[in-house]
């Protein structure tokens, strides 16, 4: 736990869903009218630990580093859930 | 979860966003129909559109002869579409195949469209396809790496981008101006209905705020925008996404028979569409399904007004205010609503531009290198010269691309994944759509019908 100031932004949290494709599979039904990449979401995501929208600028005091990516991991990005 | 990807900022938002690349391929075409057209040709031969038929005999002889142009047509998509698909991350193995089934199925659609006994049995098509998509996404399981090609948002996009080099630029000038006014009106009065009724049956703030950008701006986008902007709860999207989509797909049959039967002018049923069908998606299907009844029974006004007044009404009027939306609302849950626990939102003035549906600078920009290229031309000459060679080809292509379009908004409609939305919600959403459809043709007819009027003048 850490002052919500200092830590870095949501953008870099392990909780944060902001990526176009897992953030289509989190809301089924989205793409039919919507798109994970459309401009409109800005830079939102989904905060897996507090269950909200929020922006990928926001800070929290619950940040969790991510870990370091693995270079041969796929990013699940076929477009399908 | 965790995941490795990180949204996109800055630069390269230019390739991670669907809108942008709509951007790039839209002018792309525009600008390569220019280029031909100063060189005495034209991009006619690759932008094939089907034509009226009568007969299976006639319909494989017009197939036949055309092959090689539709083989064409399917190979300039399939690089288009590709490249941006595998630059947003999507598997272009799982793409292609995907592609050509899209594809096939669309130009079916089309074709059954110009068959001359269309109309007599209401084979609009994109009610066909709507239906289509319906009917086998619900009816059957698509497998997983069919879904890659089932882009909504980016084919309609790029067909807004194709449909601006169709639009005067000076009629934009001009229509514009009263499409925010109607449009301002509107959304104002639905957001204001469906929050307080919201409010009124004890429903949560963020999830009222939700719901409300959803029915008034522009569909789930506007629900999920203002969702990240005022903090919602993951559970709100859902039921926005649910409500939006019933009530989406419902207009799309209503609306234009309702108008058919009120014998509205293309015109004047494309600003209403425009004002009261809730995505741009599946207004494109209504106001192309009111675009196929000029001239039929008794529909005054050209079948391009259909579609030229609801771009201006959703596109122009309302789309292009989410941003604005989004920072006042995020302001007030802020300063006004209870704090959430959670992350802190920061709310600035870059919102505005962060969340401007960036396709409409496309749009915009085809309007006025086509209007540029026509320069001084009479209308006459412009007809004469620039429809057949540069306009009608894109025409052709923004076709292709909405019915796309309309196709996988069916295939992507799974009822079974929709949440249950329950009743408050919906009593909410619904008092808002209510308003909205009464509110939006009395402001289309009554109000503004005589300039709605004069835009479907041929």
């Amino acid at each position: 736990m850490s002052d919500a100031a200092s830590t870095p932004s949501c953008r870099a949290c392990a909780h944060f869903v902001g990526e176009a494709l897992a953030f289509e599979r989190e809301l089924p039904g989205f793409n039919s009218l919507s798109s994970g990449f459309a401009a409109v979401r800005g830079d939102d995501g989904l905060c897996k630990q507090h269950q909200r929208f929020v922006s990928a600028l926001s800070r929290c005091e619950r940040f969790a580093s991510r870990p370091a990516a693995n270079p041969h991991a796929r990013t699940g990005a076929d477009g399908c859930g | 979860m965790t995941h490795a990807r990180t949204p996109a900022t800055g630069w390269r938002e230019l390739i991670a966003k669907d809108d942008w690349w709509a951007i790039w391929i839209g002018l792309g075409l525009v600008a390569a129909a220019i280029v031909l057209f100063e060189f005495h040709s034209s991009l006619k031969w690759i932008a094939v559109a089907p034509q009226k038929w009568s007969t299976l005999a006639d319909l494989g002889a017009q197939l036949g002869a055309n092959a090689p142009r539709y083989l064409a047509l399917f190979l300039l998509w399939s690089v288009l579409f590709g490249l941006a698909t595998a630059a947003l991350g999507i598997r272009i193995a799982h793409f292609l195949p995907a592609f050509l089934i899209l594809f096939v199925l669309a130009g079916l659609i089309y074709l059954l469209g110009l068959w001359d006994q269309a109309s007599r049995y209401n084979l609009e098509p994109p009610l066909v396809a709507l239906l289509l998509g319906l009917i086998v996404s619900n009816a059957t399981r698509l497998p997983a790496w069919f879904e890659s090609a089932l882009r909504v948002e980016f084919y309609v996009k790029t067909g807004i981008v194709l449909l601006g080099a169709g639009l005067p630029f000076v009629l934009i000038a001009w229509a514009g101006p009263v499409a925010m006014l109607q449009a301002a009106i509107v959304s104002l009065v639905t957001f204001g209905t469906i929050f307080f009724v919201a409010l009124k049956l004890g429903l949560d703030k963020r999830l009222a705020a939700t719901l409300g950008a959803g029915g008034a701006v522009c569909g789930v986008s506007g629900a999920i925008a203002v969702a990240g902007a005022v903090g919602a709860k993951k559970e709100h999207a859902p039921i926005a996404i649910t409500l939006v989509i019933l009530w989406a797909i419902v207009m799309i049959f209503v609306l234009p028979l309702l108008a058919k039967a009120l014998g509205l002018a293309t015109g004047v049923a494309g600003a209403w569409i425009g004002t009261s069908e809730f995505a741009d998606a599946a207004g494109f299907a209504a106001a192309q399904t009111y675009s196929g009844y000029a001239g039929h029974d008794g529909i005054a006004g050209t079948p391009e007004a259909a579609l030229q007044a609801f771009t201006l009404m959703k596109v122009i009027g309302r789309d292009v205010w989410i941003g604005v939306w989004a920072l006042v609302l995020s302001i007030v849950a802020v300063t006004r609503w209870e704090k959430i626990d959670g992350p802190q939102q920061r709310a600035g003035a870059g919102e505005i531009w962060r969340r401007f549906p960036k396709f409409v600078l496309g749009f915009l920009l085809a309007s006025a290198a086509v209007s540029l290229l026509a320069g001084g031309d009479s209308y006459d000459q412009y007809k004469k010269a620039l429809t057949p060679e540069v306009v009608a080809p894109l025409q052709a292509l923004r076709t292709w691309a909405f019915t796309l379009c309309f196709l996988s908004i069916g295939l992507t409609t799974r009822l079974r994944d929709l949440a249950a939305a329950g009743a408050r919600p919906f009593y909410a959403f619904s008092a808002g759509v209510a308003i909205n459809v009464v509110l939006g043709y009395m402001l289309s007819t009554l109000v503004f019908g005589d300039f709605w009027q004069k835009l479907g003048s041929p």
